[in-house]
């Protein structure tokens, strides 16, 4: 029988892959972030669940500072967004394509 | 000090000058550059003339090992080099003749380059030069004596074009350089061989181990080494065929010409045979191609210098005929005569080359002979010196070409490997040696002024701005042409005919220069007794062809001076009447124009040729395909690299699940 | 089986539904919606997990204020519907996807149980089963917040002190990229 934790990490699995999912299928840039925000909480939720698994305290830290990166990651990128509807007229991941080799 | 420590000090200390030169005198004032070369040369021949009049006039040959220079495993031994120098009573001659000469020519440099810039290059080049001429005479075995060979035609190639700005000077010392590397592979070649035969390249050890015995057996070998020394010869001292390259070696400053290309370097061919002399005189065939050689040379370049107008372009014929007349000398086994002229002639040479120099230089770079006249008025030292040189070379009864020309012409028809016809290609050579030079001092020096005024002349390194009328030149130019001028005069004297000896009652069996080499020359005398039994000359023929030469002489100098008595058109006449001829020697037999056909095209056919196929076929298919292919296939990865960020998390996953597989199973 | 067990399990398989229910919404608003539920979900699992101070953080600064900010920037683009059609699945998509699938399964079999347990003993970590003293140490009632506290203050200061230095360079950041080209120019005038 699974225990908690063992769950939680199953869970955050699939979160992640939904995730992955969303942000790999999804042209839409907003709804690539709202996918990361997605995989940002499957770690949230593997770190939380190891942390109790291994009955140490650092899982939960460490998920602290994944929030901190998180928030970052939106204010940047939200602001890149708003960024690019100005100069491109779209927020569409495939209309961009400065990286290209 | 120690006659070893000096003979290391004569070697050394032109080098020395020249690193400081060259190195860390570049901005120092003229008089201190000049000073420090010309001390380079003159302190090396105080320490010579106490070696040479020390313990080599008493008969010992000093010695000193620098150091082992190569070791290497060799026929289940080894084959040891040092680099050790010898001085005996042959290369105690050149010592004097580079280090004497070459001081004065220095002290005449320092002069005639004052208006040059950055003069600390040029004798940095000169005193180089010396170190290398000096190692080239001064080593006891092939291999230093080849690192001077080269080291002189380094240099000879450096001041040739010492006004490289100029593409013709640049040209004349590659050309110079190249046909050098041709004479070189002989000489290279004739190493090899000798190692082979010998097992050593010690010039006292090949000595040794040649004996009779030996020598009966290798005959074809010794005489591939002799002809292999020619071909080295030929290279070095500009004779046939080889000999293309000095007279456009003139392309360098005057001083140059006179130290390297006529007094010291070219003489190096002498000198060679001279140290090979007991190998040489065991093969007849070789001896009878370089007498051979010797006496066409002499001819022909004589033939060509009768037409030349450029002052410098006559005395570099003039050189390549008279080093024709020692190579005759070497190769019909007469080596102390060779010897002989060869001393004089760097005095006579070397006085007439300055002499040049010095009118060049007060005519501001003008060398035209027909612009000239009359010059003996405005420059008297010069014009006196000169005519004094001009009359040594012609053999002026009294001086001292005639003494050791005569000897040579003497030997040529009566010597071991002589042959009257030898003799009449010499002494035709003579004749028309005596109309050159005789043409060339007159219209120089004698008769109208041609002389202008309006233009001027120069290599662009020259700032006159007002012309000077011309003047004769400060002392520290004529003092060197005084000097050799009384060399000229006294210096034939060690090699007197035996018959002038005997009217004056010298009761000598030999002259000087013939004791003063016998421990040289010795082995080489015996050899040529031992096969050919003593000289066929005698005293009734030394007179005769004495009095016809000196008769010939006479006769052509007066021919000359009538020639030319009413300016340089005296000679049109004759040219008119041999038509073609006259042509085909104004353009130097078109020698140029045949090994630039025969050698230079093939070559540069054959060079095109590769081009095509090795260079832009093969190299550069390889460079260009090469890339073409690297960038099709990264033409596909760079197709990967979509700048879509969506790919690239896709790429991302696909490794992700790679990863678990890999874990998982 | 109890019911904490059981009501993780609820939330768990809500939390990934809803995942999936988010990634396929047309409209952002709704989308953001959605994942306002997950985080709400994901809260509740942590406190089950007695992570308190993470289910409490979860909620306010995740589903609080990220969310709000997300929510902001997406009624003042307040983008056109024809920006977020959702273009079609392509067949490599369609591969990808079965992959995960694949890879979901692997894990669900014994063998990434397997790996799942093995993995934390290499790591030299203890299991809360086979030590059972420490749970009440580090999990006690009510003393989550302190102990999180401890080890954030104590252990983590350095990466603490860093992230404020991160979250200023992202504001910085943000003011910087957002800024309307031309801005000082109509400041100074």
């Amino acid at each position: 029988m699974l225990t908690l934790p063992e769950l939680g990490l199953y869970f955050s699995f699939l979160m992640f892959l939904v995730g992955l999912a969303g942000v790999m299928f999804r042209k839409n840039i907003l709804f690539m972030m709202l996918s990361v925000e997605i995989l940002l909480n499957a770690a949230n939720l593997a770190f939380v669940s190891a942390s109790r698994l291994t009955n140490t305290i650092d899982g939960q830290v460490v998920m602290f500072f994944v929030m901190a990166v998180a928030a970052c990651e939106a204010a940047v990128g939200l602001a890149m967004i708003i960024s690019l509807y100005r100069t491109k007229a779209s927020i569409e991941a495939d209309d961009l394509k400065a990286l290209r080799g | 000090m120690n006659y070893q420590t000096m003979l290391a000090a004569v070697l050394l200390i032109p080098l020395l000058g020249s690193v400081l030169n060259g190195f860390f005198l570049r901005s120092a004032p003229r008089l201190v550059t000049v000073t420090v070369a010309t001390l380079a040369i003159a302190i090396p021949f105080v320490l010579s003339c106490l070696l040479v009049f020390g313990p080599v006039s008493a008969g010992e040959v000093v010695r000193t090992d620098l150091f082992t220079w190569i070791s290497v495993p060799f026929n289940e031994g080894r084959l040891e080099i040092p680099f050790s120098l010898t001085v005996d009573r042959l290369s105690g001659i050149l010592l004097l003749i580079i280090t004497g000469v070459g001081s004065l020519i220095h002290l005449y440099a320092g002069e005639y380059m004052s208006h040059e810039k950055g003069v600390y290059r040029f004798f940095a080049y000169l005193n180089l030069f010396v170190f290398s001429m000096l190692s080239l005479v001064l080593g006891s075995n092939m291999v230093v004596t080849f690192l001077g060979w080269e080291g002189v035609g380094v240099c000879s190639y450096l001041l040739i074009g010492y006004w490289y700005s100029d593409e013709a000077n640049a040209r004349a010392g590659m050309k110079a350089f190249v046909a050098n590397r041709v004479g070189d592979l002989g000489f290279l070649l004739a190493m090899f061989m000798s190692v082979k035969l010998f097992g050593t390249l010690d010039y006292a050890q090949i000595a040794e181990a040649l004996t009779n015995e030996l020598a009966a057996n290798n005959g074809p070998m010794l005489t591939a080494i002799g002809l292999c020394l020619l071909l080295g010869v030929t290279g070095k001292s500009a004779q046939l065929p080889l000999y293309i390259w000095l007279p456009d070696a003139m392309a360098g400053p005057t001083p140059v010409s006179a130290l390297i290309h006529a007094a010291t370097m070219v003489t190096s061919g002498i000198y060679l045979m001279t140290r090979m002399s007991f190998m040489l005189v065991h093969s007849p065939e070789a001896m009878t191609t370089i007498a051979v050689i010797g006496a066409a040379t002499a001819l022909f370049a004589a033939t060509i210098g009768l037409v030349q107008n450029d002052i410098k372009k006559v005395l570099a014929y003039s050189t390549v005929s008279q080093l024709g007349f020692m190579v005759l000398g070497c190769g019909v086994g007469a080596f102390q005569f060779g010897v002989a002229h060869l001393m004089t002639h760097a005095f006579f040479k070397a006085l007439l080359f300055l002499g040049a120099g010095s009118v060049i230089h007060a005519m501001h770079h003008e060398q035209d002979i027909r612009k000239m006249g009359g010059l003996i008025k405005k420059m008297p030292i010069t014009g006196w010196t000169f005519v004094i040189g001009t009359l040594a070379i012609i053999g002026f009864p009294g001086l001292s070409g005639f003494f050791s020309k005569d000897e040579i012409l003497y030997y040529a028809w009566s010597g071991t490997f002589g042959h009257p016809l030898l003799w009449a290609t010499g002494a035709l050579a003579a004749a028309c040696t005596s109309f050159y030079m005789v043409r060339l001092t007159y219209l120089v020096f004698f008769g109208e002024s041609r002389v202008e005024h309006a233009h001027h002349h120069g290599h662009g390194h020259d700032d006159h701005h007002h012309h000077h009328e011309v003047h004769e030149n400060p002392l520290a130019m004529t003092l060197p042409l005084m000097i050799l001028a009384v060399l000229s005069v006294i210096g034939g004297y060690v090699s007197m005919p035996h018959a002038i000896m005997h009217v004056l009652g010298i009761h000598a069996d030999e002259n000087l220069i013939t004791q003063w080499l016998s421990p040289v020359i010795s082995a080489a005398k015996q050899t040529m007794i031992a096969a050919h039994g003593d000289a066929h000359g005698s005293a009734a023929l030394e007179w005769g062809l004495m009095g016809t030469s000196t008769l010939i002489m006479l006769v052509m100098s007066g021919f000359a001076i009538s020639l030319y008595k009413a300016g340089p058109k005296g000679g049109e006449s004759i040219a008119q009447a041999v038509g073609g001829l006259y042509r085909l020697i104004l353009d130097k037999w078109r020698i140029d124009e045949l090994y630039q056909a025969v050698i230079i095209e093939p070559l540069k056919k054959a060079g095109d040729a590769f081009f095509k196929v090795g260079d832009r076929a093969i190299i550069e298919g390889i460079i260009n395909e090469g890339p073409r292919g690297i960038y099709l296939v990264t033409s596909v990865l760079s197709d990967v690299q979509s700048g879509l960020v969506r790919n690239y998390l896709k790429v991302l996953f696909i490794g992700i699940v790679a990863l678990c597989i890999w874990i998982f199973i | 089986m109890d019911l904490s067990l059981l009501s993780f399990i609820v939330m768990g398989v809500a939390a990934v539904l809803l995942s999936a229910v988010m990634i396929t919404r047309r409209w952002p608003v709704s989308a953001a919606m959605v994942l306002i539920g997950v985080m709400t979900l994901l809260a509740g699992m942590f406190g089950l997990l007695d992570a308190h101070f993470a289910a409490a953080a979860q909620i306010i600064v995740y589903a609080g204020a990220i969310m709000v900010v997300f929510v902001f920037v997406i009624m003042l683009l307040n983008l056109p519907p024809e920006e977020l059609r959702y273009g079609g699945v392509t067949v490599g998509e369609m591969i990808l996807s079965g992959l995960g699938v694949v890879v979901a399964l692997l894990l669900g079999t014994k063998v990434g149980r397997g790996f799942l347990t093995t993995g934390i003993e290499q790591l030299g970590l203890q299991s809360s089963e086979s030590a059972p003293h420490l749970h009440r140490s580090v999990f006690a009632e009510g003393e989550n917040v302190k102990n999180v506290a401890a080890s954030l203050f104590v252990d983590y200061l350095w990466a603490f002190e860093l992230i404020s230095f991160l979250i200023l360079a992202a504001v910085i950041g943000a003011v910087v990229i957002s800024k309307k080209k031309g801005a000082e120019h109509a400041n100074a005038a």
